[in-house]
Formats: C-alpha cells, structure tokens, sequence
C-alpha cells in the first residue's frame, strides 16, 4: 500500500514535469513560428513586388498583415496598383487583373519556396493573349526549379510546355489520355 | 525531387488504367471542356490527402469512383498513385523512388499506402510537410482557388502563406503538444484521486505493523541459521564442479590435437584435388588447342579458293576491258570521217549564200532608182485619194445626221399629239371629280350640323348631371358624418354600460354589496339601488349636486330598516367594509319653507331641481331639503348673511357655504367615470344614437329616391353618348373623303399644267430640227463637188503610171525570194556546226573511256600479283598449324597418365581423413557428457543463490560473516521448525489485509 502510494507520488511529480516542459516546448515553438513567419513574409512581399512589376509591367504592389501584434492568427491584405491606376483593394480590380495578381504571388512564393511540382489549373484563363505570354515566359523560367503541370486552352501556354498530353472523350462519359511530346 | 508519374484508374471519368509520365519542365494538358481535364488535377489532390468531396467536386464520397455509362459497368473501387523520383533525397524517406497510392472501395474503406505498404493519412501528410506539396499548399492551383487566394476573407489566403514560410510543420506540433498537454493534466487529475483514497487506507495497516514485527524477528533467526546451510551447500557443490571442469580440460585438449591433424590431411588432400583440376584444364585446353587449329586451317583454306576465284574474275575483266577497246577505236574512226563529210558540205553552203546575196544587192538597187523616179507625183496623188475618202465619209456621217433629225421630228410630233390627249381625258376627269366634291361636301355639311346638335345637348344632359353628382355626394358626406358620430356615441355607451356593470366608480364596499345583491336575489329583496341611480339631476346643476352630495351619493337606499340590517350583516360576515343606508321607512327630512330676501342668483331648493320617484321623496327631502343651490359665490355668501346661516348654500360651481358658515370650494376634477349622471347619460346616449340611425335611413332613403330620378338623365346622357360616337364615325370618313377628293383635283390640275408647258417645249424643238436639215444637206452639195473634182485628176495620173508599177512588183517579189534563201543558208550551217560540236564530245568520251579502261586492266593485274603472294603465306601457315597440332596430341596423353596417379593418392587421403573423424567424435561425446554434469551441479548452486535472494535478498557475496552449521542434519531440523511458525504468522497477515 505504501508502495503504491509512493508510487502514484512519484507519478504525480513526473507529469507535473511534464506539464512545465511541455508549456515550454509550445512557447518555444510559438516563438520560432513568429519569427520564421515575419521573415518569411517580408521575403515574399518583398519578391511579390518585383513580380508583380514585371508581369504588370510597372505599377506597386504590396502584402499588409492585418495585426502586427498577432501575426500568427491575422489576415493578410492585399493592396495593388496596376500601372496608371490608384492604389485600391484587390476587389476593386478586373478578372483578369485579379487573376494576374494572384499569379504573380504565386510566381513570389514559388520564387522564396520553390515546390518541387505545381499543379495550375487554368488559372491564366482569363489573361489576354499578351498576358498570357508574359505567364508563359516566366513559367518557362521557373521550370528549371519547379516542374509545372498546366491544365489549359491557351495557346501561348501550350506553346511553352515541352509536353503536351490531351484529353479526349471518344466514349461518353469516359476520359481517354493522348501523348504529344513535343520538343526533342 | 520531381513527379514521375501519375497512375489513375477508376478515378472519376478516367476508367481505365491511365499512366501520364511527367519529364521535369512545363506538361500541358489540353482537350475540350468537359474532357476530364481537371480530374487530373483532382486526382493528385485526392491522393494527397484531400477529405473534402465538395473540393473534388463531389457531392458524396462515391462520387470518386468511376460510375459507370450507358456501354459500361460501374467499377468498384478507384486507385491513384504518385510516382516521385527522391534520388535528391528531398522527401524525408530512404528510397530513391517513393510510391503514394490512395484506394477506395465502394464499401467505403479507403487506404493510403507508401511504397505499396499500408499507412495512415497522417504519415502521408507529414511526409509533404513544407516541401509546398500538399492540399493546402499553393503546389496545386485549381480553378477557384485563384478567388480564394484573393478572396474576401483574408484569413482564408493565411493557410498559403503558413505553407510558402515553412511553419504549417511547427503549427502541427504544437496541436499536438497541445493535445498531449491536455492528456497530461487529466492524469494528474486521476492519479491525485487515487492518492486520496490511498491516504485513508494508511491508518489500518500501522496495526497489523506490530504483527509483522514479530514476524521479522523469527524471520531473522531463521535467516541466520539458513543461510549458514546454504553456504556450506554451496562450497560442497562448488568443489565437485571444480573436479569435473578438470576432466573436461583433458578431454578437450586431446580433441583439438586430433583436430589440428586432421586440418593438415585435408589441406593436403585440397592440394593434390587443386593439382589435378589444373591437369584437367590443360587437358582441355591442349584438345581445343587441336580443335581450333582444324578450324583455322579450313578458314585459310576457304580464304586460298576465294583469292582464286577472285584471280580468275579479274582475267575475264581484263579481257572484256580489251573488247570494249577495241570497239571503242572502230567507233571513233567512224566519227572522223562523219566529221570530214560535214565540214565539206558547209564549205559549200557558203560559196551558195555568197552568190545570192550578190543578186540580191543588185536588184534592190534597181528598186530603189525606180521609186526614186515615181515617189514625187506619187505622193501628190496620195495626199488626193486621202482627200476623197476623207469627204465620202464626212457625205456618209451629214447623211446619217439628216436621218436622225427626221426620226427625231416625227418623235416630236407623236408625242405631241400623245399630249394634247392626255390634256383632254384629264380635263374631264376634273370636270367630273369637281361634281363629286360639291355631292360630297353637301352632305358632310348635313352631317356637321347634325353633330353640333348633339354636341349641345349632351352639355345640357352633362351639367345636369353633375348637379346631381353633387347632391349624390353631399347625401353620402351627411351619411358618413351621421355615421361617424354614430360610432362615437356608440363606443361611449359601451364604456358607459361596461363600467356600470362593473358597479366601478363606487367605494369598494358598495360595489361588492351590489354585485352580491345581483348575485343573491335573497340578498337584494327590499334593495332600491345607491341614492346616485334614483335621483336625476339636469346637467348643469350636477356639479353642484355632486359636492353637496359627496359620499351620501353612495348611499344605498332600502325600503326597511330590516333590510338595512341585513345587508350590514351581509357586510361584516364577508369582511366587505363598511356602507351607509337610506331606508325609505326610517329617513325623514323637514324641507326649506321660504328663503328670505329676493336675490336674483337663487336658482332654488335643491330637492326641487332634481328628479326623483315619489316614493322617496323624504330621503331626498332629509338630504338636500335644506339646501338651496345660487348662481355664484356673491349671491350664496349674500343669501346665507341674509337668512343667517339657517341653510346651506352651494354654487352652480360646487362651492360649499354651510349653515355653521364654512366654506368649501375650489377646483373640481373631471371624472371619466361620473356615477351621478351615468344612468342618464346611457338613456340619452341611448336616444341620440337612435336618432342618428333615423337620420341615416332617412338620408339614404333621400339619396335613393333622388338616384331614381336622375336614371332618366343618366339613360338620356349615354344614349346621346352613343350616338355621338357614331356621326363622329361617318363625319371623320366623310371629312376624309372630302380631304381625298380636293387633293385629286389639285393634282390633275398640277398634271394639266405641265402636260401643256411640255407641249410648248416640243413645238420649239421640231423648228429647230427643221432648221438643222436644211443646214445638213447644203453642206452635202459641197462635199459632192468637191470629190468630184480630185477624182478625175486621180484617174489621169494613174493611167500614166501603170508599166511603171508593173515592173517594182516584180523587182520587190525577186528581192523576198533572195532573202527567204540567204536566210535558209544560214540556218543549215548553224545546224552543220552543232552536229560537229556533238561529234567532237563523242569523240572526246570515247577517248576518256578508252583510258579509263586501260587503267582498270592496269589494276587488276596488280589485284592478281598480291592475290598470289597471299596465297602462298596461307599455305605456309596451314603447314605451320598442322605441326603444332601433332606435337600437342602425345602431350595430352602424358597429362592424362599423370592425372591418374594423383587420383590414387587423393584416395588414400580421403580414407586418412575419415579415420580421423570418428576418433573427434568419440571425444566430443565424452565432453558433451560432462558438460551436462557441469550445467546440473551450476543449476543447483543457482537455485541456492536464487533462494537466498529470494528468502533474505542476499547473494553469496554478502554472506560471509554468517557461519557454517557444525552440525548439518540437526540445523537442517531448527531451519523446518522456524518455517512452519512464520508460515501461521503470514495467514494472520494475510487475514489482515484481507480485512483492509
């Protein structure tokens, strides 16, 4: 009996251990987070901005956390100015400059964080044709760091790809797969 | 790190097994909407993880799996699969290239597997973490995401950016350390329940403490003499051991001497074994040896019969190649002469075409002279005939003119008579259409008259009508007016009665005395109603009456004292409170009889202004017989000094002089519930409302009967209305028509005018055309003359020159026959000069062949010589080959001999080792044996050891103040004694836990 109650005392004062470290680990953590985010993030605003000149050729663009107090549970704003415009919030925009933007923070966050594989599906549709070759350029330039697999109709798009499979429905209902390699 | 390839099947619409292999760089997908591009894509979300189906664009989670057409089977499951290259070792895993396949059966089980082995979500997600791949990640933009990014909500573009910076990894940790934080503080919660209860258990156990005290003590007794035992048993064992490891020494000596020797025979054996293998292989070798040479040689054979043949074609192609010379020269001889042939034939030509054109200079000489001499006349005469033809052709065009003008005068006059009837038919047209205009306007006269009457008196009908309109309207706003005051008077006396009802504005004794009474009819016998109910008073004293009256007005009236009796009994049983009573048979009252002096405010006694029954004349009398109502304050303070003081007097206003010469007054609140004047105001309510209903029905009546003689107006007005419309119908058409047939007129006329202007025009022009002919043909007679005259000086002249002119034409036909012929001349001679060029290539190539050939002869006698030499080596080497294969033959058989002695000693060797073995054996039999011995006295020491350790917790070690037994058999008998007493001291420490 005496035992166990030792036993259980003994028990009691690990998970009171346990508990301290535990809180420590999460604050440590919570700290590194902060610090890792706000770097991060300057990076990309920062890269952002480059990108967004150059496929706009021209005009400002910037990423605003909401809370400077709470970075880790904020939102993010996003203000821009395309060339020739005022500064004015993302729904204020065009579609296609809407979509335009969010590929150039896209382009931004590739450019900090290249992932290794992207998947894009049309998201260039609502680009006009000479937008649509300023994405293709930069996709090309990307693709050394990133491999790109583009869902599109666009032909500026396909011309930049070096694959080009295309998907057709001869039976209803049932999607057949066709390869077309390009350059070799 | 990069995708490799994406393996569907039964993925959504792609049913079959699909592969796309993916090459780093840029892939596009194309095809037509609807295709099942984007599956794709939802595919490769899927098999990262993705959970929710509305993202897949699913509705249920079966909607994953490939569902089936009209020509095809739904399938049961769906699989995808992610092939990635890991060769740079970005993924956190060891293989170079990593598997993720995700299944899902129509069941519903769903399976994740890396590298083909089964795993959790969780294990494939972190597996992606911060690499940017991922269903949140931004490695997968689908269509909408591009909104999301940019959505409204700002934090929804968060989970992107957590991605991008690299912390999702760390966000994950720290929910679960989260988590585990959680699970720890509610261990800490139990295992503090369980010590309470421990504590409480604590006290108990310190009793059966005492117990086992005693307990120890035997038990420390026994240890010291036990342990004595063990540690002599154990130095017993510990000797025999040493005995037996002895031995097993020996035996195991001997047995690696035997084994060393052995070694040496096998290795010796492996030596010899060695060597004849070695035999073998040469053996072998020298055979193929001969085996190869035989081949050789029938190679350099096939090669000596090959430069053979080869020898012998090239003879027959150096003898063709001489042929062909042959030929060759013959050919070339012929050329030449064909040369010289040509060259004579052109020779000729030439001296031909030099003659001729000698001839030809001469005659064009003579032409020339000839028309020297005629040109001069000629040309006068020419300019003549020219003039001729000339004035013929200008006779010919003024001739034509004279023919139109004609044509152009009788079109004139055709149209001019064309004119003058058209003029005549339009004019009576007019006549006509204007006696159709006076008919017509008549009657749109009539007509217009007839429409004005009834213009006029629908106006009359109009204003009567809405004078009666007006009336109509001035019955409904009285109706209306009556009505409303109506409904007012009619909502008061429904208050009026409703408070009545209510017995409300009474002190609360009075009103539940007189509910009861209505209640109990026992009760309410011989109860007349409150003093207020049975007087009436006119309005304008009931101020007055009201405050002379005060509370006396809820008085209740009996017609006993009896009655009165009961009804205060009723009242203190019940606990009501309290009221007075008036009973008719007990009250009297002595009334004013004369109010001195003659003041003109008295109104008079206040029991003569009111009304009452006679039955109770002397309550009313007793109340207010001896007061007497004025018009103002002067008057009553005025009266009450001259009567002194003998009554009271009380103002239309309510103020109050009593006889003791009080004064009571002021201001007096208005009552929505005035108890006085309400059973009166009901009655008049009640009059006034039926009134109004007369006035209503009355007015209404009025009203109706008033509708019933304007209908006749009204019939008048609509009928006149109707017709109206009608003329006003027929006066539009005929005003039309009116309008249609003026126009007419105006336009025939318009048409007269300009017929008869076009009339005049024409007249002008035929003079005019007149007047042109006649200019036309004086002209003619001139021209006529004219040619006349040069005709005849043309006639002359060329009379004169006619042998002249014989004679150039044939000088100018000799001239083109000489040309033509000169010309001939010169185009055979270039045709002779081409054929020589041909002939002299021809002979060049021939030449050119000739040679080549001579060279090719050259060669193959030179093919032939080197053919030969080599030849002559092969034989000498297949001489060499055939030695070599003799000398090697007896070789073998010396090898062979020697084989077979070393198999002999190998033998002997083998039956040596084998000897060896069995004597080995025996020995490790022996040592096996005392091993067994060894383990069995080591376990028996043990078992010691382990008792001790059991018993006292001691090992041998710690034993050694502890002495041995003396006597071993009589301590072996103290050691069961002390045993069997503990074992009785442990059952009643186990009875008392048991209690505890």
């Amino acid at each position: 009996m005496k035992e166990r109650y030792d036993f259980m005392s003994e028990q009691r004062l690990d998970l009171e251990d346990t508990m301290t470290k535990l809180r420590k680990v999460i604050a440590d953590m919570t700290q590194n987070m902060k610090e890792q985010f706000k770097e991060q993030f300057a990076l990309i605003n920062k890269n952002f901005q480059e990108v967004f000149r150059e496929l706009f050729g021209g005009g400002n663009a910037t990423l605003k956390l909401e809370d400077e107090n709470n970075i880790l549970e904020c939102g993010i704003d996003i203000n821009v100015q395309p060339p020739g415009k005022k500064l004015q919030n993302m729904m204020l925009l065009s579609g296609g400059e809407r979509a335009f933007t969010a590929i150039a923070l896209l382009f931004a966050i590739l450019k900090i964080n290249p992932s290794p594989f992207c998947v894009l599906d049309e998201i260039e549709a609502a680009l006009d044709d000479v937008n649509v070759y300023r994405f293709a350029d930069y996709l090309k330039k990307f693709s050394k760091e990133t491999q790109f697999l583009v869902i599109t109709h666009r032909k500026g798009t396909m011309e930049a790809a070096d694959t080009v499979y295309g998907v057709t429905m001869e039976e209803n209902g049932i999607s057949k797969l066709l390869s077309m390699k390009l350059r070799q | 790190m990069y995708l490799k390839r994406l393996e569907l099947q039964g993925f959504k619409s792609f049913a079959d097994k699909t592969v796309l292999e993916f090459m780093p760089g840029i892939t596009a997908v194309i095809g037509p909407n609807g295709s099942g591009k984007s599956n794709i894509s939802d595919s490769i979300r899927w098999i990262l993880g993705e959970q929710s189906i509305k993202s897949l664009r699913g509705s249920k989670f079966l909607d994953i799996i490939f569902s089936g057409t009209q020509n095809r089977k739904s399938l049961g499951f769906a699989e995808g699969s992610l092939v990635f290259d890991n060769s740079d070792g970005k993924l956190p895993i060891e293989y170079t290239e990593v598997t993720i396949t995700r299944k899902l059966y129509r069941s519903g089980e769903t399976g994740y597997y890396i590298n083909k082995v089964p795993c959790r979500l969780k294990d494939v997600l972190e597996l992606f973490m911060d690499t940017g791949i991922g269903k949140d990640g931004y490695s997968i933009i689908g269509q909408g995401k591009i909104d999301e990014i940019l959505s409204n909500k700002s934090e929804d573009r968060r989970n992107i950016f957590e991605e991008a910076a690299g912390i999702v990894k760390y966000r994950v940790r720290k929910q679960e350390s989260e988590k585990k934080l959680e699970r720890t503080k509610l261990n800490l919660l139990r295992i503090n329940d369980i010590l309470s209860e421990i504590e409480a258990n604590i006290e108990p156990l310190k009793q059966s403490s005492e117990k086992a005290k005693k307990y120890l003590n035997l038990r420390e007794e026994l240890k010291n003499i036990e342990i004595g035992l063990f540690i002599y048993n154990i130095e017993k064992y510990k000797q025999s051991l040493e005995e037996i490891v002895k031995d097993e020494e020996i035996y195991k000596s001997q047995c690696n001497e035997e084994e060393g020797r052995l070694e040496r025979v096998k290795s010796l054996k492996e030596e010899l074994k060695s060597q004849i293998d070695e035999i073998t292989v040469r053996i072998e070798e020298m055979s193929n040896i001969g085996f190869e040479s035989q081949k050789e040689i029938e190679m350099l054979n096939s090669d000596i019969s090959v430069a053979k043949t080869r020898i012998e074609n090239n003879n027959e192609n150096s003898k063709r190649y001489e042929k062909e010379i042959e030929e060759s020269k013959e050919k070339l001889n012929d050329l030449n002469e064909e040369l010289e042939q040509k060259k004579e034939k052109k020779d000729n030509l030439k001296e031909n075409k030099e003659k001729f054109q000698k001839e030809l200079e001469e005659k064009e000489e003579e032409l020339r002279k000839i028309t020297e001499k005629l040109s001069s006349k000629e040309l006068e005469i020419e300019g003549y005939k020219t003039k001729v033809s000339q004035n013929t052709d200008k006779k010919y065009e003024l001739q034509g003119d004279i023919h139109t003008e004609d044509i152009n005068f009788e079109n004139y006059e055709k149209r001019e008579r064309q004119i003058q009837n058209e003029i005549t038919t339009n004019i009576s047209e007019l006549d006509s259409t204007r006696l159709q205009k006076e008919d017509i306007s008549k009657e749109f006269y009539e007509i217009d008259s007839k429409r004005n009457k009834i213009v006029k008196s629908l106006e009359e009908i109009n204003s009567k009508k809405e004078e009666a309109d007006k009336k109509i309207k001035l019955y409904e706003s009285n109706i209306i007016a009556y009505q409303s005051e109506k409904r007012i008077k009619e909502s008061r006396l429904k208050f009026l009665i409703e408070t009545e009802k209510e017995k409300e504005g009474y002190i609360k004794s009075v009103k539940s005395l007189l509910k009861d009474c209505e209640n109990i009819k026992e009760l309410g016998k011989g109860m007349n109603g409150v003093l207020a109910n049975i007087i009436e008073v006119p309005e304008k004293y009931q101020t007055a009456i009201e405050m002379c009256l005060g509370a006396s007005l809820q008085n209740i009236v009996t017609e006993t004292e009896e009655d009165a009796k009961r009804l205060v009994e009723h009242l203190r049983k019940n606990n009501l409170g309290r009221a007075s009573f008036l009973p008719i048979t007990s009250v009297k009252g002595k009334k004013l009889d004369k109010i001195k002096g003659n003041e003109k405010g008295v109104i008079g006694i206040a029991s003569d202004l009111i009304k009452y029954s006679k039955k109770y004349e002397q309550i009313i009398i007793n109340l207010l017989g001896r007061t007497v109502i004025v018009d103002n304050m002067d008057t009553a303070i005025k009266v009450s000094k001259q009567n002194n003081y003998t009554f009271r007097i009380i103002t239309l206003e309510g103020d109050i002089i009593n006889p003791s010469g009080a004064i009571t007054g002021g201001s007096v609140t208005k009552k929505t519930v005035n108890i006085l004047g309400r059973g009166k105001e009901i009655e008049k309510l009640q009059k006034e409302i039926k009134a109004l209903e007369e006035k209503i029905t009355k007015q209404e009546e009025e009203k109706k009967e008033f509708e019933k003689s304007i209908e006749d107006i009204l019939e008048g007005a609509s009928s006149l209305e109707k017709e109206l419309q009608e003329i006003d119908i027929t006066y539009a058409t005929e005003k039309q028509k009116l309008v249609s047939i003026e126009e007419n007129i105006s336009k025939i006329e318009q048409r007269v005018n300009k017929l008869k202007e076009e009339k005049e025009h024409l007249k002008q022009e035929k003079e005019n055309s007149l007047e042109n002919k006649e200019k036309i043909k004086e002209e003619i007679q001139k021209l006529t003359e004219e040619t006349e005259k040069l005709t005849n000086i043309i006639q002359e002249f060329s009379e004169l020159n006619k042998d002249d002119q014989k004679y150039i034409d044939d000088l100018n036909f000799d001239i083109t026959n000489l040309k033509i012929s000169v010309t001939s001349f010169d185009e055979s001679e270039s045709s002779i000069e081409e054929i020589e060029e041909r002939i002299k290539k021809e002979v060049e190539n021939t030449n050119r062949s000739i040679e080549n050939k001579e060279r090719q002869i050259e060669e193959i006698k030179q093919d032939n010589i080197t053919l030969n030499e080599s030849i002559k080596d092969i034989e000498e080497k297949i001489k060499e080959i055939k030695e070599e294969v003799k000398t090697s033959g007896s070789k073998i058989e010396e090898l062979k001999q020697d084989r077979i002695n070393k198999n002999e000693m190998l033998n002997t060797k083998e039956q040596e080792i084998n000897d060896k073995f069995k004597v080995i054996e025996d020995l490790k039999a022996q040592i096996v044996k005392i091993d067994v011995k060894k383990t069995k006295i080591e376990d028996d020491i043990n078992d010691i050891i382990n008792k001790m350790w059991e018993e006292y917790e001691l090992t041998p070690n710690n034993v050694v103040d502890y002495k041995k037994p003396e006597n071993v058999s009589a301590t072996q008998k103290k050691v069961n004694s002390l045993r069997k007493e503990l074992k009785e001291l442990r059952k009643c420490k186990y009875r008392c836990n048991r209690r505890i």
